[in-house]
């Protein structure tokens, strides 16, 4: 379905554009914020889920959609132990302190997935010279399955097959663990190869 | 007693004594379809509404409309009768708020009840909508279905 050249075309924007995501994190929270060397899936739409594993694990999620000349959604989630640490560490607390989810801690991821989502977006769409526009991202609290499975449900009415770019961001001193999952849809992942073939000139 | 996985887009049907469970529901819908009587019964995971909006639609289980069919044939090698099934659904959130214009949870909770009046198998529990997932735990000893959330626990 995809090249080999492709594969690594879709790696490599996707690394940059995770890459900027984690030095916003890095800036909000005054501490290194390493990404792990991100994966590439291309799988049957219904089989997404079975990526992450522990389907029942409670985790908080935003998602943001994109459109302009890319469409496509991102995904930001963490287990709830981290969502916490994230929380305390943005709002200047010790660790710890937060035990659960209030509306400020919720607004708090909500905006860090969109300084987040806006730096992968701006990066990519810089490069690419097209034009990424970032909704305002929601979020949800409940089973990785569940949130994966909205998704899925999502692209499944547009296509059968979906391409994943996934990673996993590391602040390693707080042992915190976010990850990270995008999705463009088809139309789009043409747009972005003709858009690297024309800017160099590669056939 | 033997527990079978139900995948997404997936349908499988069993005897007692076996538990049938679907992991992770969000906006899709899980039906449980049972026949007391010989205490047999399937679990279907469905995605979508309708296989006519669908460009590859070579999965029956994946849509509402051919799910409750292809479980019927599955149904049928255990000599189950579709006037004896009864059955029980859950699914259907929409787990972030932004889609409100008719989400795809409410459609699929549609279709799946349309295409189970349609083939006259009664609905006689049910744990839909919202915005919550759940994992759905079908037991064909006694017909229960235990449905688990991020809450906790109930029976439909």
């Amino acid at each position: 379905m995809l090249t080999e050249f492709e594969i690594d075309v879709l790696k490599e924007i996707g690394n940059m554009g995770a890459s900027y995501s984690a030095n916003s994190l890095s800036e909000l929270m005054n501490q290194k914020v390493e990404i792990r060397v991100p994966e590439i899936h291309v799988l049957p739409i219904e089989k997404f889920p079975s990526i992450v594993g522990g389907e029942e694990e409670i985790v908080a999620g935003v998602l943001v959609r994109f459109g302009g000349d890319i469409e496509g959604y991102l995904m930001l989630f963490y287990k709830l132990e981290c969502a916490l640490k994230l929380i305390d560490i943005l709002l200047g607390k010790k660790i710890g302190e937060t035990r659960e989810l209030d509306e400020i801690g919720i607004s708090t991821l909500q905006e860090v997935g969109n300084i987040m989502s806006s730096s992968f977006a701006n990066a990519v769409a810089d490069f690419l010279k097209l034009k990424i526009i970032p909704t305002p991202p929601a979020f949800a609290m409940d089973m990785a399955g569940s949130l994966l499975n909205y998704l899925t449900v999502e692209l499944g009415q547009k296509f059968d097959k979906a391409i994943f770019f996934y990673t996993d961001f590391i602040a390693s001193p707080k042992k915190l663990v976010g990850h990270l999952f995008l999705s463009p849809d088809e139309n789009s992942l043409n747009k972005i190869f003709r858009r690297i073939k024309e800017l160099y000139e590669y056939d | 007693m033997n527990t079978i996985n139900v995948g997404i887009a997936e349908a499988k049907a069993a005897k007692n004594p076996t538990t049938l469970v679907t992991i992770g529901l969000g906006s899709c819908i899980g039906i449980a379809l049972y026949d007391a009587k010989l205490k047999v019964g399937a679990l279907v995971h469905v995605m979508l509404p309708s296989s006519k909006e669908a460009a590859d639609s070579s999965n029956p289980a994946k849509f509402a409309d051919t799910a409750i069919p292809y479980a019927l044939d599955l149904l049928k090698k255990y000599g189950t009768s579709p006037r004896r099934l009864t059955a029980k659904i859950a699914g259907g959130a929409n787990m972030f708020s932004f889609t409100s214009q008719n989400p795809i949870g409410e459609r699929n909770i549609k279709a799946v009840k349309e295409a189970l009046r349609k083939h006259g198998i009664k609905i006689v529990g049910e744990d839909v909508g919202g915005n919550v997932g759940r994992t759905m735990k079908f037991d064909l000893t006694t017909g229960k279905v235990i449905i688990r959330t991020s809450k906790g626990e109930k029976e439909i």
